[in-house]
Formats: structure tokens, C-alpha cells, sequence
């Protein structure tokens, strides 16, 4: 009896065995097929090329489908896979697939991450490609000098596709109410937080965002703010500590918990925006992007945006932390078919729909003239800026290596303490200051090729 | 049971499937974590990878980080695990009776345990809110509050509102599985009591909470484990601000290695944490006198 | 009597409908939410029903964020995961109720043990190996993941309800006659059903709510699960509280359906076996 019990055991144990044994040579045909459509594409049939989106909506989606079958219809030989990553998980998934050496073909990134897996040797370099390319030209300058210049080895990784251009918006119903003029600088602003505070009715001058991507925020506001567009001094000393940042970032601090909401303190973007949504706050800031949340829930004409602030300099400064990218994986095994689809949709007539639908600002420059950018006021004065001469450009030094780490694991947390009061701004500074300039020192010592 | 003593083999056929899976998926990962402990390990920076000995250890110890961690966490497993214990007791209790529309309640009040971390995160920040959650709008109506409370913002109510949350999805473990535990007393000893004159009371402190206790220790120490390494909603709705009043060193180890890449550091905390949680599983299981029965 | 009765009202009604309200008034809000706007969810006053229903939310999930396939995948993974941890943790619950060995002891550490370790460090090298077994990118390597990562604590509790199985109950079947195997599955399995069905439910919920693995070892839209959907509506620059709402309602629906069907099996199976022993 106790045999039948054991083989019946034994029996289990091999049932089991049996189908994980039938499961890994799925796995096995699956990499069979794989291989196989490989050798069909060298035989000249169709080519299968993977494509990540590192920021998945239902709206890009879509999207991204109607372009890729306009693509497979102009590239009968070329098939493209859309695989959505949701935004905050993107880039974890980047990083890890870099480390098993599992990428896909090709993906949208940041020009924020493109160091991390430059220095890992995940990226393929452009310029080869790009020198046959006959739209090249189309690209905006500002951007593609600026994604070549900041690579360590002076190569190209990336193409830009798009670029966030931060804004202040502002509800107009709470300016009329509290009869407060729409302000033109930042001196102006922060006067107007104040009049248009309206506590009892549960209305706030600003929503400041306390929580994740908070020192990156601040970055950009004081860079505006001094007009700086140098972001290491002639001595390699970061400028983040300027008396301007200084003094911008104590008057903001103050203002925390008396003229803003208490809850600004742990706010990512998405609370931030909930709060100007909501009607609770009457100005923040964030890039134009988020125009199409504010007019489905606040509704067309009862928000602007300031895209033209005058630093304090009397120019304008545009703070840019980089485009959104398209780049190509040195582990591809169709490099000419992938870079034909990811220069594809830079050019103009795709450039053009991506950017319309999201509503953001098109690094082609024949995008930027087209109908539609004109018709939406930001982007107007968004596009406007970039293409105007006098507008001035700071890139925030997002190349450095350990820049995102700094931001994510101590200026973020460290920011709440400075609006709790515990920090103060000099303080806060001078030590962000003191390990930007460590890690570009690091930087051009270690990671640069010369 | 003499038999017991002829059929070696049959308890390690019997373990042989949870040995092959623990093993084969399992055992390298923990090895690795280990051995990236004594590793400046950060793949963005190879310039700076290689052994480093304790240098993770010394950097960890020294920074009040990791002290403010390790008491967060503590606040967090005591004060999750003790009132998912008494809550889950009183519901288990009352359902363990029979009376109309028991299957109802029942249902009820497990549909929380269905939900994940960030599901439950979805629906709390919706509540918490300061300027749109109905939370503070209740209180308004109720005239307990003036003005709206930043739930999860504020450093006084934030671990509290964080601690609600769980708790709300945490409940049903401990009800199911004592629920559960209680339906399998016989109850005959029941009866018994009750011919004695025993009044509820002295029922469940006499008779209910020992036949439970090995439960109860199991339960406790699973869900301690449990609770001392969960991420997910905490991560969903405070990110561990502010100024990491709700940064657990789980939060802390996710956040090393998920969002900056930096596996050596993160591991060495892992390893720190596995440790604690080692000694915390056997000064418990030691002092319960858990399963000393079964030994027999 | 009357006294009876009021003791009834304060040790069973009072705390049961405070605990529920407590339970119920979050779900409650999601479904209020999912059915409205967003200018509606945002705007004030807050409203306690939809001024208008709406019922684009679910569409919007349903369909245009893809619930529909990301929903079959988690129904197959899920299940076949729950099959093979209830197995198996019968298995080892009952090596380790009824059997003495050697090793158990660290057998039993080990099931503690690999609990001890955040899943967020243990990824990239899991990564690695399932990419030596060519894994990665199917449901297989989900399924061994979930079923590893829930067996150590399924085991334990399983043991935990073997040995509330009187030991006596299977020797007198077995003196009556019945072979071991016999004697399990006609006086073990009955009397534990409360327990396989609890398991089961906690291996069904973390299997169903897995969400890092599914997104680092998924790469194909058309395989993704429920968690990963509903991650995907959080974007970075719009809200939609209501799509949100309206996702964790469809995700929540399974498991909650199915437990609402099976609780009545934690209270009746014991009581049988109990009196046929």
C-alpha cells in the first residue's frame, strides 16, 4: 500500500515535470521562430523589428499604431512590434533588459537616460546612418547639437522627437475673482500667489511639487529664474548655488504651507496637476503637455500658460532637460531597417501627427510650421521661442553620470526639508552645488573619450 | 506509528517539487545578493565597480538614513500585524457563529483581500486627498475639521493614513485564516464548556485562543515577514516622504535598486534586513514554542 | 431574552457593521468614481452619486487600454499557478506533518528563509537564469516565478492545517482497511478543504496581483496581465482618476467573484469530516 502511495507520488512528481518539460519547449519553438524569421529576413522577406514606448497610453497607443501600419505600408519588407511600458516602470525595464542583453531594436527614451546605457555600451551610434539620410536637415538643430555634444564619445544615440517645454498655467476664474493681473516674470508671480490665496474656500496661490521629480522641477524654475545658461562656472563649479537659485528657492520655501497646500509636500506630478484640476490651485508649474487634462476638466478658456518668462536678466531663457529620443540597440540584428523607422518618425509628416495628438512640441522644424502649431497657443509660443534667435537655451547637465541618482536619492528627499524649514535654501544648495561639480569632475575625468 | 521509521524515502519525494522550484529559481539570485554586497556594483558607473569589502556595511551603519528606516519599518510591522490580528480575530469570531446573511457578511468583508497594493493605493488617495478626497469632506460636513487635512502630506498623519490603508486590505488574511483555523475545533469542547456555565469570555480566553495559538504564532510571523518587505503601496502612495517618515528599509532597498541602479548598496541593505528578519523569526518561533507539539 | 438580544446587537451586529462600512466605503468610492467625469471627480462640491452616470471609464479600459486580453492572460496564469502550489504544498504539508526526516528542520528554514529577501534585488539575476532557461517572454516564466515565490508561504500555512487533522482520524481509517493514499484522500483532503481553499485564495490573490515580474519578463503588449494595465493608466501627465477607478474595479472582479462563490466552503467541509472521524 505504501508502494502504490509512492508511485503515486512519483507519478505527480513526473506529471509535473512533464508539463514544465512540455512548457520549455514552448519556450524553445518560441525561440525557434525567432530564429527562424531571422534567417526569412536575410533571405529578403519580411523583417521583424521590436519597438518600446516608454510611455504608454491609450492615446499613444493608438497612435503609434496608425503610424507604424502608415510605415509598414511605405516599407512593405519592414514589420514593427509596439510593445507599451508604462512610465514609471520604463526605465527599470531598460535597465534591466541592458543587463541581461535582452533590448529590443529600438525605443523611445529620454536624452536624461541616454548616459546610463551609453556608458553600457547598449546604444548604436547614429552618424554613419544619419549621413545618408537625406531629411536630416530637418531636425532642429538646438536638439540634435546638443544630444551629439553631450554624448561622452561625441557620437550621436539618439534622434529627437520631441520636446517638453516647461510653463507656468494659471487658472483665469481665480485671477478674475481675486481681480489679480496674469503675471509676466517671476517676481510678478510670486506676488500673485498671495492675492489669489483663498484659503477658506480651499484655494491656493501655487502647488508646488514636494515629492518625486521635485529638485528637477526646482532646477528649471531657478534656471529660468536667473537667466543662467552656464551650468558649471570656468572652474568646473556647478552654478546651481547662485545667490539668484537662492534667493528664488527661499522665497518658494516660504511660501509652502501658508499659500500653497500642505499636501504639495509629497506631490508627483500627477497630484500637481490634480490640484490645478480641481480648481484648488490657481497657478503650477509643469511643460505644456498636460494642456489636454486641464481642458477636459477645467474646460477650454479657462486656463493660459506662460512660456515667455523674462528671467531676471530681462531675456529669455528656455531650460530644456533634453528631448524625448528615439534610439537604436547595438544589439539589433536589422540595424539599416530599424534606423530607417526611427528616422522615419522624426521626419516631418510623422513628427507632425505624434506631436499634434499629445500635444507637445515637434523637434522638426517643418513640424513646427505646420497649421496646427500655430492654431494652439502654447505650443505657438513654444515653437515660436525655439525658432527665434534670441531665445537662449539651458541644458540642464543631464549628462553627467550620476545626475538622475543625485536627484532621485537626495535632492528630491532634501527638498522636503527645505519646505518643512528644517534646510535652508543656502544650505541646500551649496551641497547640491558641491556634488554636481564632484560628479562632473568624475565625469570628464573617467567617462569622457577624448 | 512504527511505520513511520521504514518509509525514509517517502518525505523527500513528497518535498522534492518545493525543492527543485526554491532551488532552481531561488537559490542563485540569493546567492548573488550576497555576494554584490561586498560589491561597489552599479552598472551606470563601471569606473567605479569592483570589491569593496564592508564599505557598503560601514556607509549603511553610519548614515542616520538607515536608522530612521529600520524604525519606520518597526512601526509599520507592529502596528500592521497587531491590528490586522485583533480586527481579524473579532470578524473571524463573529462569522465563526451561525446567523442570517452570515454568507453575505462573509463575502463582504473578504473583498478587500483581493486587492493588490496599488489597487488599494488607487482607492485611498482618492480618499486621502486634501483638495478633492471625501474624507476631508466628511469631516467638514460632520464639523470635526475647519480645514482640509493633508492626509498623506502632513508628518503627524501620515504613517497613520498609510497604516489605515493596509490595514483595510490586510484584515482579511488574518480573519480567513483563523476563520479557517477556528472551524476545524471540535465542538464538542464547546459544548462542554458550555454545560460548565463558562460565559464567552472565558469560552474564547480558555478555550478558542489556545487551540488557535499555533495559528495565531504562524500567521503572525508569516504576515511580520510579510508586511516588513511590502513596497507596493507605500511606494503608490507616499513614495516614503515626507522627508521619509514612510520610508521602510524595504523602500529603501526598492528604490536603490529599482530606480538607480545601484544593486551593490541596495543588497547589502537586503542583506542587513535578512539577517533582522532572521533573528526576529527565531527569538519568535523560540519564545511561542511554536510547534512543539507537532515535534512530538 | 431581551438581554440575550442586546448582547447580540453589541458582540455581533454593532462591531460587524462598523468593520464593513470600514470595508466597503472605499470600494463603494471607486465604483462612484469610475462612473463619473473627470471634471466631475475633480470639481467641487464633491457628490456622493454621479450627477450623470457615465460609463465611458469602462469602455476606455475595457477596450482602448486592452482589460480585455490583459484579463484572459491573468486568468491563465493565475490558475495554472494556484494548481501547482496547492499540489505541491499539500505535498511538502504533509511530509512535514506526518513524517520525521532529516533536513527538516533546514528544509523548514529554508521556507522562512527565501521569504527574508525584497523580490526588487533578487530580479536581475532571476532575470539571468530564466534567460539561460529561454524563458523570458513567455507566461511559463511568469508561472514559475509566481509558483516559487508563493510556495514557501503556502507551504507553511498548509502545514499548518494538515496538523489540525487529527492524526487518529487517518490511523483508524487506515486499521479499518484504507491504504495511506486511501486514507488521505478520503479523510485528509475532506477535513482540509477550509485549508486548500484558504491557500488557494492567497496564492490566487498574490498570483493575480503580481506586477514586477509580469512587466520585467513580458515583452509583448499582447501578453500582458491585469497589474500591467492598470500601471499603464497612470501617466505622467494626465490623470484620469475615473479610467483608474473604473481599471481596478474589472480587476478586482475575479477575485472577488470567485471568493464570494467559494467561501462557503471554508464553514461546511470540516464540519462533515469531523463527524464521519
Amino acid at each position: 500500500m505504501k508502494k502504490k502511495f509512492i508511485s503515486a507520488i512519483l507519478c505527480g512528481v513526473l506529471g509535473i515535470s512533464m508539463i514544465s518539460g512540455c512548457g520549455s519547449s514552448e519556450g524553445d519553438k518560441e525561440s525557434q521562430r525567432q530564429t527562424a524569421s531571422k534567417s526569412a529576413a536575410d533571405s529578403g522577406d519580411v523583417v521583424e523589428i521590436t519597438f518600446w514606448d516608454n510611455y504608454a497610453d491609450t492615446i499613444r497607443t493608438e497612435l503609434y499604431g496608425k503610424l507604424i501600419s502608415q510605415f509598414e505600408e511605405e516599407n512593405p519588407g519592414i514589420k514593427v512590434k509596439y510593445v507599451p511600458l508604462p512610465a514609471d516602470q520604463a526605465k527599470s525595464k531598460y535597465d534591466v533588459a541592458i543587463q541581461s542583453e535582452t533590448t529590443p531594436d529600438c525605443g523611445v527614451t529620454y536624452q536624461y537616460w541616454l548616459n546610463d546605457f551609453i556608458v553600457q555600451d547598449a546604444l548604436l551610434p547614429l552618424d554613419d546612418y544619419m549621413s545618408s539620410w537625406d531629411k536630416k536637415d530637418e531636425l532642429l538643430e538646438t536638439f540634435q547639437n546638443s544630444i551629439k555634444e553631450m554624448s561622452p564619445d561625441g557620437k550621436t544615440y539618439g534622434l529627437a522627437q520631441t520636446v517638453t517645454i516647461p510653463a507656468v498655467w494659471y487658472n483665469t476664474d481665480i485671477f478674475t475673482k481675486a481681480d489679480t493681473e496674469i503675471p509676466q516674470s517671476w517676481d510678478e508671480i510670486l506676488a500673485a500667489v498671495e492675492k489669489t490665496t483663498d484659503k477658506e474656500n480651499g484655494v491656493y496661490g501655487f502647488s508646488i511639487r514636494g515629492g518625486a521629480g521635485s529638485s528637477q522641477q526646482f532646477e528649471q524654475m531657478m534656471y529660468q529664474y536667473s537667466g543662467i545658461t552656464e551650468m558649471f562656472d570656468e572652474n568646473g563649479n556647478s552654478t546651481i548655488n547662485d545667490p539668484a537659485h537662492v534667493e528664488f528657492l527661499d522665497k518658494f520655501a516660504k511660501l509652502y504651507n501658508v499659500y500653497t497646500p500642505e499636501s504639495d509636500i509629497t506631490n508627483a506630478s500627477t497630484e500637481m496637476i490634480s490640484a490645478f484640476d480641481s480648481g484648488s490651485a490657481a497657478m503650477i508649474f509643469h511643460n505644456i503637455g498636460s494642456y489636454g487634462q486641464h481642458r477636459d476638466t477645467l474646460g477650454e478658456g479657462k486656463f493660459g500658460a506662460l512660456v515667455n518668462l523674462k528671467s531676471i536678466q530681462d531675456t529669455n531663457v528656455i531650460v530644456s532637460n533634453g528631448a524625448t529620443t528615439l534610439s537604436v540597440f547595438k544589439n539589433t540584428k536589422h540595424p539599416e531597417e530599424t534606423f530607417k523607422f526611427v528616422s522615419w518618425l522624426t521626419e516631418h509628416s510623422a513628427d507632425s501627427q505624434f506631436n499634434e495628438k499629445i500635444g507637445q512640441v515637434p523637434c522638426n522644424k517643418e513640424a513646427l510650421k505646420d497649421e496646427w502649431v500655430r492654431k494652439s497657443l502654447p505650443i505657438k509660443e513654444s515653437a515660436d521661442a525655439l525658432l527665434d534667435e534670441n531665445t537662449k537655451i539651458a541644458t540642464l547637465p543631464i549628462n553627467v553620470t550620476g545626475y538622475f541618482d543625485l536627484h532621485q536619492n537626495t535632492l528630491a528627499k532634501e527638498f522636503q526639508n527645505v519646505l518643512l524649514g528644517n534646510t535652508t535654501a543656502q544650505e541646500y544648495l551649496d551641497n547640491w552645488a558641491s556634488e554636481m561639480t564632484r560628479l562632473k569632475k568624475q565625469y570628464d575625468e573617467k567617462v569622457v573619450q577624448k | 506509528m512504527q511505520k513511520k521509521q521504514k518509509t525514509v524515502l517517502t518525505p523527500y519525494l513528497l518535498i522534492l517539487p518545493a525543492v527543485l522550484f526554491i532551488g532552481c529559481v531561488m537559490i542563485y539570485p540569493l546567492c548573488k545578493v550576497f555576494y554584490l554586497a561586498f560589491q561597489n556594483y552599479n552598472p551606470t558607473m563601471p569606473f567605479l565597480n569592483g570589491f569593496c569589502g564592508i564599505d557598503n556595511f560601514v556607509k549603511i551603519l553610519t548614515t542616520g538614513e538607515f536608522y530612521s528606516a529600520l524604525l519606520v519599518s518597526l512601526k509599520w510591522v507592529v502596528s500592521e500585524v497587531g491590528l490586522q490580528l485583533v480586527f481579524g480575530m473579532i470578524v473571524a469570531l463573529i462569522l465563526n457563529q451561525s446567523f442570517r446573511g452570515r454568507g453575505f457578511f462573509r463575502a463582504m468583508t473578504f473583498v478587500p483581500w483581493a486587492m493588490s497594493g496599488v489597487l488599494t493605493a488607487v482607492l485611498f488617495s482618492l480618499i486621502f486627498n486634501e483638495n478633492f478626497g471625501v474624507l476631508n469632506d466628511i469631516l467638514r460636513k460632520l464639523g470635526i475639521i475647519k480645514e482640509n487635512v493633508a492626509w498623506l502630506a502632513n508628518s503627524k498623519t501620515v504613517l497613520g493614513s498609510v497604516v489605515v490603508a493596509e490595514l483595510w486590505r490586510g484584515i482579511p488574511f488574518f480573519a480567513i485564516s483563523l476563520l479557517a483555523a477556528m472551524q476545524g475545533l471540535s465542538q464538542d469542547i464547546y459544548e462542554a464548556a458550555k454545560v460548565d456555565g463558562c460565559t464567552r469570555f472565558q469560552t474564547f480566553r480558555k478555550i478558542t485562543l489556545p487551540l488557535l495559538k499555533n495559528t495565531i504564532v504562524l500567521t503572525t510571523l508569516l504576515r511580520t515577514i510579510w508586511e516588513f518587505n511590502s513596497v507596493d503601496l507605500i511606494y503608490s502612495l507616499t513614495g516614503g516622504g515626507p522627508v521619509g517618515k514612510t520610508t521602510t528599509l524595504s523602500m529603501l532597498i526598492a528604490n536603490q535598486a529599482l530606480t538607480t541602479n545601484n544593486y551593490g548598496y541596495g543588497s547589502a541593505i537586503s542583506v542587513i534586513s535578512f539577517f533582522i528578519l532572521a533573528i526576529v523569526a527565531v527569538i519568535y518561533i523560540k519564545a511561542s514554542g511554536f510547534g512543539k507539539e507537532s515535534d512530538e | 431574552m431581551k438581554e440575550k438580544k442586546r448582547v447580540i446587537v453589541f458582540l455581533r451586529w454593532l462591531p460587524l457593521i462598523a468593520i464593513n462600512i470600514f470595508v466597503l466605503f472605499p470600494i463603494y468610492w471607486a465604483v462612484n468614481t469610475s462612473f463619473k467625469g473627470e471634471g466631475e471627480i475633480l470639481g467641487k462640491p464633491i457628490t456622493y452619486l454621479p450627477k450623470v452616470p457615465i460609463i465611458s471609464n469602462f469602455v476606455e479600459a475595457w477596450k482602448n487600454v486592452g482589460f480585455d486580453k490583459y484579463f484572459v492572460n491573468s486568468l491563465k496564469v493565475s490558475f495554472i499557478s494556484v494548481i501547482f502550489i496547492v499540489v505541491v504544498a499539500i505535498m511538502v504539508g504533509y511530509a512535514l506533518t506526518r513524517y520525521k526526516f532529516k533536513g527538516k528542520g533546514v528544509f523548514m528554514g529554508l521556507l522562512l528563509a527565501v521569504q527574508f529577501i525584497p523580490a526588487a534585488v533578487l530580479l536581475v539575476p532571476l532575470f539571468n537564469t530564466f534567460k539561460t532557461m529561454h524563458l523570458v517572454g513567455s507566461h511559463l516564466a511568469l508561472i514559475v516565478v509566481n509558483v516559487t515565490f508563493q510556495l514557501p508561504f503556502c507551504c507553511i500555512l498548509m502545514k499548518g492545517f494538515i496538523e489540525g487533522v487529527p492524526i487518529a482520524l487517518e490511523e483508524a481509517a487506515m486499521i479499518d482497511g484504507c491504504s495511506r493514499m486511501q486514507g488521505i484522500v478520503r479523510v485528509v483532503i475532506p477535513m482540509l478543504v477550509p485549508g486548500i481553499i484558504t491557500v488557494a485564495a492567497f496564492a490566487l490573490i498574490g498570483c493575480w496581483n503580481e506586477f514586477l515580474f509580469a512587466m520585467m519578463f513580458l515583452n509583448d503588449p499582447d501578453m500582458y496581465t491585469v497589474p500591467i494595465g492598470l500601471k499603464m493608466m497612470q501617466g505622467e501627465y494626465g490623470v484620469h482618476y475615473g479610467a483608474m477607478a473604473s481599471g481596478a474595479i474589472i480587476a478586482m472582479i475575479i477575485p472577488v467573484a470567485l471568493f464570494a462563490y467559494l467561501q462557503k466552503y471554508l464553514v461546511t467541509g470540516l464540519s462533515a469530516g469531523a463527524v464521519k472521524g
